[in-house]
């Protein structure tokens, strides 16, 4: 507070929990629930009145004065005296050796068609998989509805057990008369399982899904600011500071691509454990993405579970194969091995959050889920058991990069292909919603009705659908209920750090 | 907020005003005794607030919210509040020896978030319920809602006396077992009133429904069941 002006402190004047503290010990103190104000003389007794009316203590530390330079007494003693420039400016700066390799394949994965387990026993082990089962545990345990602000809940659907995208918040003593009650969409990204594979990549993909989640229900995408928190491994070798650079690349890039500031952020590095064989391994490289975004209107947010029988379901967006560090892969999927990279980056993908945002404003949009961990498969299945409805859907309809025409079903499926979304319309509104969406890739894929999610394949000449699965059955994998055919392959697991 | 807009004029006062006299709490026609944390909930939850309010002598705050009561003015405690007006022994109301009933840890451990149905109590003496002919739909938010009471007498005199007001139940009448009630109370106990129906308690949070857009299914185009009538109810009765 005091950098560009000098301050003097005596530390006799804070107030202490318990005697015999130091000096440089109330100086340097962490005690939590305090607070430096600067207040100008003249209001100090008004403030002291306010405090003093709430059993708050408050206490006159010293002062800002434009001598350059910070001053600690106690007692009348001094105890620290030293230039603001010295102490902001004076640390020398550290050089540091980064690197970055792609990582080495060292099993070749298969060039020809690969053969997996059946596509129902997949998504209900995907459904089940740590990262993407329901966190209605977790979630009931914290107050989401903290002075009633809560205008998209975190657990959404006909029985509160769908997963939102994110919520939604209305601070209540904001409403003005005659004007829409705003609100704040609070969301964020993760995609620790990239790392390994680019963490370029990662950061990008982290950011995407952030920003994917806040726009998902209703969030201007032109007004979102987004913080980053990095847990990484000891930044002092070169490997795992060679990571954080790329990721911190990433980072940059991806938020001039989506306009979006980054506002603040934190860190926690170090995180290393010594495996059975002695050596020293870094967690993986693991960056949450944190975004806030501005809703104009809360009565027009947007809910990621199924409405209605007889409405349609959209894709928007489309789809590469880029299954390399998916969720397929880690519940034992195999890849083949062109399809192996990490989602890359989406060209316009701010343009393709500004049409959506469009819609969603305009009420087109009766659902939106974004596709994140388990790709379209996964989102698919969320929203079936959220809003206890089936969908009878065709993936051959799904857009896929010209490319890539030739991918198999599961490929398609479950690529986790970047600014994605799964949304719901009535049918009269078809035309209006593909001429919101103008050039965006998008196409029709289902029909939401009956009880169980029936998902036809690719290939136009095959009758049996590549998989039939009761809602009830989804809702079981996902609540941890069921017992899965398809177990994660343990090779995929990271020993988790105990420290 | 709810007060607001309920019709009420209302003002957040804090107890150092009451009890420095900045205030005084016979200027106000109604007392809502809020939700929160109190004294970081020490020694149970509201234990220590429920100290404030009942301590007794001349011009104390006991005495004035003593008088409030006895004078038929409405006081509705939500969450904390709720806790706080039982353990100040405002609720059920007078009882002789020790208190007839309590709010303690929930049945499952653990603090719960969720979303419950009212059902009210036509034949219950509370003004804050009066003519409500369907349920209320609220969050409760606690870790300390399982009304339990001293005995089983103490219950059969609260339900012949119909002071259990709102219960935990089912949008489809079905019997309300956990998570329908939440926190495991005795006969799905959610608010008490006094025998003169003018002091209400209650664990959730009807002022949290009090806009349309709040309830759980709005996207789904559900509406109604709003928590405001309450405050309605009270502020008419001021």
């Amino acid at each position: 507070m005091g950098e560009e002006l000098g301050a003097t402190v005596e530390l006799q004047n804070v107030d202490l929990k318990y005697p015999g503290l130091r000096p440089w010990e109330i100086w340097l103190s962490e005690a939590q629930e305090r607070m430096v104000l600067a207040v100008p003389p003249e209001n100090l007794e008004r403030l002291q009145a306010i405090c003093a009316g709430q059993d708050v203590t408050a206490t006159v530390l010293g002062t800002f004065e434009p001598s350059g330079r910070l001053q600690v007494y106690y007692g009348g003693q001094p105890v620290g005296n030293l230039t603001m420039d010295f102490l902001h400016n004076g640390l020398p700066r550290r050089h540091l050796q980064a690197q970055w390799r792609p990582p080495v394949e060292t099993d070749h994965a298969p060039d020809e068609p690969v053969s997996n387990p059946p596509a129902a026993d997949m998504l209900l082990a995907l459904l089940a998989h740590p990262d993407i089962r329901s966190k209605e545990d977790v979630i009931r345990h914290y107050d989401h509805e903290v002075q009633g602000g809560g205008a998209a809940k975190p657990l959404v659907g006909s029985a509160a057990n769908g997963p939102g995208d994110a919520a939604v918040i209305a601070p209540l003593d904001t409403q003005e008369p005659d004007h829409p009650q705003a609100g704040v969409a609070v969301s964020n990204g993760l995609c620790p399982w990239y790392s390994d594979i680019d963490p370029y990549r990662m950061a990008w993909a982290a950011v995407d899904e952030a920003m994917r989640n806040a726009v998902a229900v209703g969030a201007d995408p032109d007004r979102v600011a987004i913080l980053d928190n990095f847990c990484w491994g000891n930044p002092n070798l070169p490997d795992r500071l060679g990571s954080l650079v790329r990721s911190a690349q990433g980072c940059h890039d991806a938020a001039l691509a989506y306009e979006t500031p980054f506002v603040s952020g934190k860190d926690s590095l170090n995180n290393e454990y010594t495996d059975e064989h002695g050596r020293k391994q870094a967690i993986p490289g693991t960056l949450l993405i944190s975004a806030m975004g501005y809703v104009p209107d809360v009565t027009r947010t947007v809910t990621m579970d199924l409405k209605q029988a007889g409405n349609f379901v959209y894709v928007v967006g489309d789809t590469r194969p880029e299954l390399g560090g998916s969720h397929f892969s880690l519940v034992g999927g195999k890849i083949r091995s062109q399809h192996q990279a990490a989602p890359g980056p989406v060209s316009n993908a701010l343009g393709r959050l500004r049409v959506l945002h469009q819609a969603i404003r305009s009420g087109l949009v009766r659902a939106c889920h974004d596709c994140s961990e388990g790709g379209i498969g996964v989102a698919l299945a969320e929203m079936c058991l959220a809003g206890d409805l089936g969908m009878e859907v065709q993936m051959r309809s799904v857009p896929v990069d010209p490319y890539y025409a030739y991918a198999a079903d599961e490929a398609v499926l479950y690529s986790e292909s970047l600014t994605r979304f799964l949304i719901e319309i009535r049918p009269e509104d078809a035309d209006a919603l593909s001429a919101a969406l103008g050039d965006v890739p998008h196409a029709c894929i289902g029909v939401v009705g009956g009880t169980s999610l029936r998902i036809h394949p690719r290939l136009p000449d095959t009758a049996d659908p590549l998989l039939d699965l009761s809602v009830s059955a989804l809702r079981q994998a996902f609540t941890g209920q069921a017992q899965v055919a398809v177990q994660p392959a343990p090779s995929l697991i990271h020993a988790v750090p105990t420290t | 907020m709810a007060c607001d807009l309920a019709g009420g004029d209302p003002e957040i006062v804090h107890l150092n005003q009451l009890r420095s006299g900045e205030r005084n709490l016979l200027d106000y026609h109604m007392l809502v005794v809020p939700g929160g944390f109190s004294y970081g909930d020490d020694l149970g939850a509201g234990v220590l607030w429920a100290v404030d309010l009942g301590q007794r002598g001349e011009a104390t705050l006991g005495d004035a919210l003593a008088r409030f009561v006895q004078e038929g003015r409405p006081v509705l405690g939500i969450c904390n509040g709720f806790q706080t007006l039982v353990k100040a022994g405002l609720l059920p109301g007078d009882h002789d020896g020790p208190r007839p009933v309590t709010l303690t840890h929930n049945a499952s451990g653990h603090f719960e978030c969720r979303w419950v149905y009212l059902e009210p109590n036509p034949n219950s003496p509370s003004l804050f319920t009066k003519g409500l002919t369907s349920g209320i739909l609220c969050p409760v938010a606690h870790g300390e809602g399982r009304l339990l009471a001293r005995d089983k007498a103490t219950l059969d005199r609260l339900e012949a006396d119909n002071l259990i007001t709102l219960t935990y139940s089912t949008l489809d009448s079905s019997l309300a077992t956990y998570p329908a009630n939440p926190n495991g109370s005795a006969l799905n106990i959610a608010g008490l009133s006094n025998a003169a129906g003018n002091v209400l308690g209650l664990m959730p949070h009807p002022e949290n429904h009090i806009f349309p857009w709040q309830h759980p299914r709005a996207h789904r185009g559900e509406t109604g069941l709003m928590g405001l009538r309450l405050f309605e109810n009270g502020v008419r009765a001021c």
